[in-house]
């Protein structure tokens, strides 16, 4: 028996059952289409996750304090105090080759005062390089240069959203506004020197609602943020390479410095890549789609189940056209092929319907649902068509083995003599 | 060319133990025209499924052309069935989707065989039916529907044709024609036909009747 004949004959058998058939696979179309929907969406995640990255700048490494450890139990990171502007400075002065620009950050919550208004702001204390390493745009005046670094100036440079808050009339360039931390305890006069553009949200600090001021000027006024040998804790240093450097390496020289530096055989800062971040998030994002797909997946082992279901059903009802393929000289592998071959044929044309339909509702679904600032994307990779389509495959195999192995253990002479 | 030699067959079910041959002997040429005849119960279709190989004695011997083939598994069997033997069924047995020709191609499928539609065609003209070769068993009446099942019995060049009561389902009228037909195949190709029945006046068209009753051989007799 040739292949063709194979699919002649289950197109036929298929074909003879319209209604029938369509019903079956149905169950496999919305498996599949679930699937690939899913998939996509999962996908979508893991894209927004990966551009948020991205826009935070490029080729960036992030140096972040270790966590603390007290009685044996360790802290979420970030909670040591270890890392310093003068660390920083110090790689700085290291000359590695392939780094471009460094900032060190401190921030916290304030208050930011004007005559007629008063928010809670973020405040970000920066180096000057921190507008090129994270691509900042202004819509007004400048952002903090090295003078004001150097000279510790009280200039302050407002995100989008506290400039229109405070200012809502007028422009900001040029005024005052007060910073009031810890509780009104600290309070300083800035002077406003620029206004970013709108940025939106994404990964890391929230511009539009974070204020700009030089990380020296901390430095200098507030002592809490000093640590005991007299050097001023940050939150973390970003550092940005050229590009087409090898990252590990320069990690692996930061890492020294900072070992040498803080006195430790064991670090207690971590050093991390945009690239690391990337890797790690978009794994996360993966596993997310995984699951999401694997839940559709469910729906498809239940349309496989109705295959399987019809499978047997047909059997039963052909016994006799069994019993006279048999008669004809059909071996049992025969009716054995022709069996899975009819199954593996339904769930696979239901596959193939389910991954045009699927990815026809994943490209017509692409940004048309939103919650608050979360739109849904949906992206389709062709690995979850190409498995959709192979689980579809595999899924006709399982559910016609049985069915088929059952026909072919039928007597031809009780099948021949069954009405 | 076939001998059957000392040949049992014993169902085994829960509840009993049915001996439905008893030691059976039976020489058959090439070219005759047998006929089986017995009640229903005697034993007749099982012997004929032992001859059709569609079947095992229990015990026994089944030679054809010397080759001993009662000890046969299911596949061997299988091939043998197809390539030696054809069937016609009371019932016709045809499958209700295909066309005349299609039921006919049917054997060929499974032995690989070229040039299937021409073959078909052959074999329907052998029956005389080439002009409903496109119809399906629903579009045929009887008469035609025996024919297209002799055909497809034809249509691998079978050594032997066994037709379990062909007539049954048919006037008499018809079921003269139908056993005209095999009569003549059995002139024209030299096959051996083997017909299975518990009327008599069919059993006469043959040239030898055997007759078999509770498992056993009772008579074997040449027709006039």
């Amino acid at each position: 028996m040739s292949i063709f004949d194979l699919i002649l004959m289950s197109f036929r058998a298929i074909l003879s059952n319209t209604l029938r058939s369509l019903l079956t696979t149905l169950g496999i179309i919305i498996g599949v289409s679930s699937v690939i929907i899913l998939m996509a969406i999962g996908q979508g995640a893991v894209k927004g996750v990966i551009d948020e990255l991205s826009a935070l700048g490029t080729n960036l490494i992030f140096i972040e304090p270790g966590s603390s450890e007290e009685d044996g139990q360790k802290g979420a990171a970030g909670t040591a105090i270890t890392l310093t502007r003068e660390d920083g400075e110090a790689i700085m002065d290291s000359n590695i080759s392939g780094i471009e620009r460094l900032t060190s950050m401190i921030d916290f919550t304030a208050q930011a005062i004007t005559p007629s208004n008063n928010i809670g702001v973020q405040v970000v204390g920066t180096e000057y390089t921190y507008s090129d390493i994270r691509l900042l745009e202004l819509s007004e005046g400048r952002f903090i240069d090295v003078d004001d670094v150097n000279k510790k100036s009280l200039n302050i440079v407002l995100g989008n959203n506290i400039a229109n808050q405070l200012f809502p009339d007028e422009s900001p360039v040029g005024k005052n506004v007060r910073i009031s931390i810890a509780g009104g305890r600290i309070l300083f006069n800035f002077r406003v020197i620029g206004v970013l553009s709108e940025k939106g949200a994404g990964v890391g600090v929230d511009e539009d609602n974070a204020v700009f001021i030089p990380v020296s000027t901390l430095q200098a006024r507030i002592s809490f943020i000093k640590n005991p040998t007299g050097e001023t804790n940050v939150n973390n240093i970003i550092i940005q390479t050229s590009d087409n450097v090898d990252e590990s390496i320069i990690k692996d020289e930061i890492t020294n410095i900072l070992l040498a530096r803080h006195n430790v055989s064991k670090p207690d800062f971590i050093v991390e890549s945009q690239k690391d971040l990337i890797g790690a998030a978009s794994d996360i994002a993966n596993i997310l789609s995984l699951l999401l797909g694997g839940i559709a997946g469910i729906s498809l082992a239940v349309g496989g189940i109705g295959v399987m279901n019809i499978m047997l059903v047909s059997v039963t009802e052909r016994t006799r056209e069994i019993g006279i393929r048999r008669a004809v000289g059909a071996t049992k592998g025969d009716i054995v092929k022709q069996f899975v071959w009819e199954a593996l044929t339904l769930s696979s044309l239901g596959g193939i319907i389910g991954i045009i339909i699927g990815s026809f509702i994943s490209v017509a679904l692409d940004g048309q649902i939103q919650f608050d600032d979360f739109t849904v994307r949906t992206v389709i990779q062709p690995w979850s068509i190409v498995i959709a389509f192979a689980v579809s495959f595999a899924i006709g195999l399982i559910s016609g083995v049985y069915p088929a192995y059952r026909a072919s253990k039928l007597d031809p002479i009780l099948a021949l003599r069954n009405e | 060319m076939i001998k059957l030699k000392n040949v049992n067959k014993i169902y085994e079910t829960e509840a009993e133990k049915v001996h439905a041959l008893k030691s059976v002997n039976l020489d058959i040429d090439r070219g005759e025209f047998i006929s089986i005849m017995g009640q229903s119960g005697s034993g007749k279709t099982t012997l004929m499924n032992i001859l059709g190989c569609l079947d095992n004695p229990t015990s026994g011997e089944y030679n054809i052309y010397d080759n001993n083939i009662s000890k046969l598994d299911d596949d061997q069997r299988s091939i043998l069935r197809g390539r030696l033997f054809g069937f016609v069924f009371q019932s016709y047995n045809l499958l209700p989707r295909l066309t005349a020709v299609e039921q006919v191609e049917l054997p060929l499928i499974y032995q690989n065989i070229e040039n299937r539609k021409e073959k078909a065609l052959k074999a329907l003209d052998m029956v005389g039916l080439l002009e409903r070769v496109d119809f399906k068993p629903s579009q045929l009446s009887g008469g035609q529907q025996q024919r297209v099942s002799i055909a497809r019995s034809l249509v691998v060049k079978p050594k032997v044709v066994l037709a379990d009561e062909p007539t049954g389902a048919l006037d008499i009228a018809t079921g003269r024609e139908v056993m005209e037909t095999l009569k003549n195949l059995v002139k024209k190709e030299n096959i051996t036909v083997i017909i299975v029945t518990h009327e008599s006046d069919i059993a006469d068209y043959t040239d030898r009747t055997i007759s078999i009753s509770d498992g056993q051989i009772t008579k074997d007799k040449k027709n006039k």
